[in-house]
């Protein structure tokens, strides 16, 4: 068996100072639900849940925001993620917007 | 309209004349919505305008698609039973949302034919001859909605 030679050049251990977060590189994108008067409540938690994947409990809270606040946020999500879900709840006749998370 | 039994497959819900009549005409009503989506990018040219018309291209070509694939599910064998308390209507359980979305269309189209009212009731105490039909419609499509999502959501 051969011998193991130790390496004549040893790894460069600097380290950077500054890094970049995963969000200055990528901004995220807030998914936002608005009230209206046409939307019915079960409905809305019904699309909450559908497209979202969240149990009843957490859908229904989105939807009260939404009702009672006049908006809800629903996600933050990358750009194409956002644009996703906004397309996704305006199919169902949602009024959505995304917006940049600042 | 009741549930009147649920399989592993579908739900079964008992109407009586006036309530089938009822969903007859508002999904006859189908499409009554005319623009579902709009473009999400930022930005304010040209560009954007193009994108928005492409889309609603397809919306519209999607939309004609819903119409016939509708009226095929109206059709469709077993999908109405008559019983001797009434007309039995099968929703398989992977329709219950491709139908509320078909019955939102309806709801928001109506309201949108009314000039996007915020105040519902006050849009009801001034009904006219002419909005009387879209407020009808805009309830019944509604109350069909409510129906499946109460059932839907205390399963």
């Amino acid at each position: 068996m051969a011998a193991v030679e130790e390496p004549q050049v040893l790894p460069d251990t600097t380290h950077d100072k500054k890094t970049k977060s995963r969000d200055e590189l990528e901004p995220g994108y807030l998914v936002i639900c608005w009230n209206d008067p046409v939307n019915l409540m079960k409905f809305v938690t019904h699309v909450f849940q559908t497209v979202f994947g969240w149990d009843k409990q957490r859908a229904e809270k989105h939807m009260v925001e939404v009702h009672e606040q006049g908006k809800s946020v629903l996600t933050r999500e990358s750009l194409e993620r956002a644009e996703h879900y906004v397309h996704q709840l305006q199919g169902y006749s949602l009024h959505a917007t995304m917006e940049p998370d600042k | 309209m009741k549930l009147v039994r649920r399989t592993d497959e579908a739900r079964v819900f008992l109407l009586k004349a006036s309530e089938l009549q009822m969903l007859v005409l508002v999904l006859s009503q189908f499409p009554l919505r005319d623009q579902d989506q709009q473009i999400s990018r930022f930005g304010n040219d040209e560009d954007l305008k193009g994108a928005q018309q492409l889309l609603n291209e397809a919306m519209a070509d999607r939309r004609k698609d819903a119409r016939r694939e509708l009226e095929a599910w109206l059709k469709s064998a077993g999908r109405f039973t008559h019983t001797a308390a009434g007309e039995e209507l099968m929703v398989r359980h992977g329709e219950t949302d491709w139908l509320l979305q078909i019955l939102n269309n309806v709801r928001v189209g109506a309201w949108q034919r009314l000039g996007e009212p915020e105040d519902l009731p006050g849009a009801f105490r001034s009904a006219t001859p002419e909005s009387i039909r879209y407020l009808t419609v805009m309830e019944m499509a509604g109350g069909l909605q409510s129906i499946l999502c109460f059932d839907e959501q205390n399963e």
